[in-house]
């Protein structure tokens, strides 16, 4: 059999599957999954945890040598915010074509500035974003992980090496279980995300929900997404459990140009506690 | 009117069946030819024939629950034949390029006719679809049913290109993969 025989032989998809992909889809964020109460006090516990550390820190713990935001990279935005789970500022900066050194912007008089506030960028993207295999040239990778392993994307490995320490990431984890992908919001996966919550990981289980609307006929479906705000330690050192396998990519690589202008909403913290300063 | 009373209409050899079927339905239907054929006036055409051939086939079949389906599936099989009688090089492009995508799925391609009934591939596929998701499903869909190109899939439901071509090569894979498994000799 031949490719364009399969292809006519596609009108044989059941008609439930055909009507119920002819329908527009607009997508839009939740705050953090419902089904996380326990978890979340959890996470906010953690980040308690890391406010009380930090607030010993003074002054001149602030980076003030990052690299700069055009050596190669083409970051579309950086968060740079307190740790504090409720007291969180969004700032969104553009590349320095100028080629200056990049200074993270602490706003003096902004509504959430604090003294003591350890600011460190966090990175969800890197350049074009590309995939952990190049679709183009149709190579044929398994993508699955095995147990016990950790993958990482080339574009996470590639903001790793710039960036190192000097910012956290913000990334999205697949979860495999002996070769079968593992869905986000099954009970094996919230009990994985607590384990690393356990170890001193930021855990986040992000909804997306999705409006389908077909006429009159509107349905909402929601589909978890696993992700971590992780130093750059916390990766390279990350604690596989034996019994799963893990693909980590950037936030920004599974996302793409349409999330681009989201705000993160992570550990609890809604959007009202988000503030966008600057462009 | 619902696809029930529409449907009883073509029962009844009422040729009204036919005008409320082209206002349910009409736009949905050209749209599908116009992706695969490229241009509307060919798509009217499309249109005009699914219904001539609705008339034809209905009855015996009486498709109640998913009118719209079995309309798209006549229109899509009229389209594609369109496109590939006449030549059209820029939609038989498309077309080669969709077959060749599939191709992939297929352990051993080779020129012989499909080894199993439709019944069995049906199952085959079918079987597959409902292993994936919401998402990768209606991708998939959109691709190799409604023919769809890579940027209309990704307007449509709001995702990137790039997010786009990596689903539909991870669900090639894992066709390819279910079909060895299950033990279909495509």
């Amino acid at each position: 059999m031949r490719g364009n025989e399969l292809l006519n032989k596609m009108d044989l998809i059941d008609s439930a599957y055909v009507e119920a992909a002819d329908v527009k889809v607009y997508k839009s964020k939740s705050s953090f999954a419902k089904w996380g109460a326990a978890a979340a006090c959890l996470c906010l516990a953690l980040a308690s945890a890391f406010i009380m550390k930090d607030m010993l820190h003074t002054q001149n713990d602030l980076i003030t040598d990052a690299p700069a935001l055009n050596s190669g990279a083409d970051t579309e935005i950086a968060i740079v915010g307190s740790n504090s789970a409720n007291d969180y500022t969004v700032i969104v900066i553009e590349p320095d074509t100028n080629n200056n050194a990049f200074l993270p912007f602490i706003p003096s008089d902004g509504p959430h500035a604090s003294d003591s506030v350890d600011v460190t960028p966090l990175i969800s993207s890197w350049g074009e974003g590309k995939y952990n295999v190049d679709v183009d040239a149709n190579v044929n990778v398994d993508m699955a992980v095995g147990d016990g392993k950790v993958y990482f994307s080339d574009s996470l490995t590639a903001a790793m090496n710039h960036y190192g320490d000097t910012v956290n990431y913000r990334v999205l984890v697949e979860l495999f279980d002996d070769g079968t992908r593992v869905s986000s919001g099954s009970q094996l996966a919230i009990k994985e995300s607590e384990r690393l919550s356990g170890l001193g990981y930021i855990v986040a289980m992000e909804t997306v929900t999705q409006t389908e609307i077909d006429g009159e006929y509107t349905s909402v479906s929601a589909t978890y997404y696993f992700t971590l705000h992780a130093t750059y330690d916390q990766l390279k050192t990350f604690i596989a459990s034996d019994e799963l396998g893990y693909s980590l990519m950037l936030y920004g690589e599974y996302f793409g140009e349409s999330q681009n202008d989201e705000l993160v909403i992570f550990n609890g913290a809604s959007t009202t506690d988000c503030e966008e300063i600057g462009h | 009117m619902d696809d029930n009373e529409i449907v009883e209409l073509f029962l009844s050899r009422d040729e009204t069946a036919i005008k409320h079927t082209a206002e349910k339905f009409g736009r949905r239907l050209r749209a599908l030819s116009y992706g695969i054929v490229g241009d509307m006036q060919t798509a009217e055409e499309c249109e005009n024939d699914t219904y001539m051939q609705a008339w034809n086939t209905i009855p015996p079949n009486e498709p109640r629950s998913y009118l719209y389906a079995f309309l798209a599936r006549i229109t899509r099989h009229i389209s594609l034949n369109y496109c590939r009688d006449r030549s059209r090089l820029k939609r038989s492009a498309l077309i080669c390029e969709l077959g060749a995508e599939l191709e992939e799925c297929i352990k051993a391609p080779d020129d012989v006719e499909c080894r199993i009934d439709d019944m069995s591939l049906s199952q085959a596929i079918n079987g597959f679809l409902a292993t994936l998701d919401v998402e990768k499903r209606n991708i998939f869909i959109r691709r190799y049913f409604y023919l769809e190109s890579i940027a209309d899939i990704s307007n449509r439901f709001a995702l990137s290109q790039s997010k786009v071509k990596t689903t539909l090569f991870r669900c090639r894979n894992m066709l390819r993969k279910y079909l060895n498994k299950e033990g279909y000799n495509l």
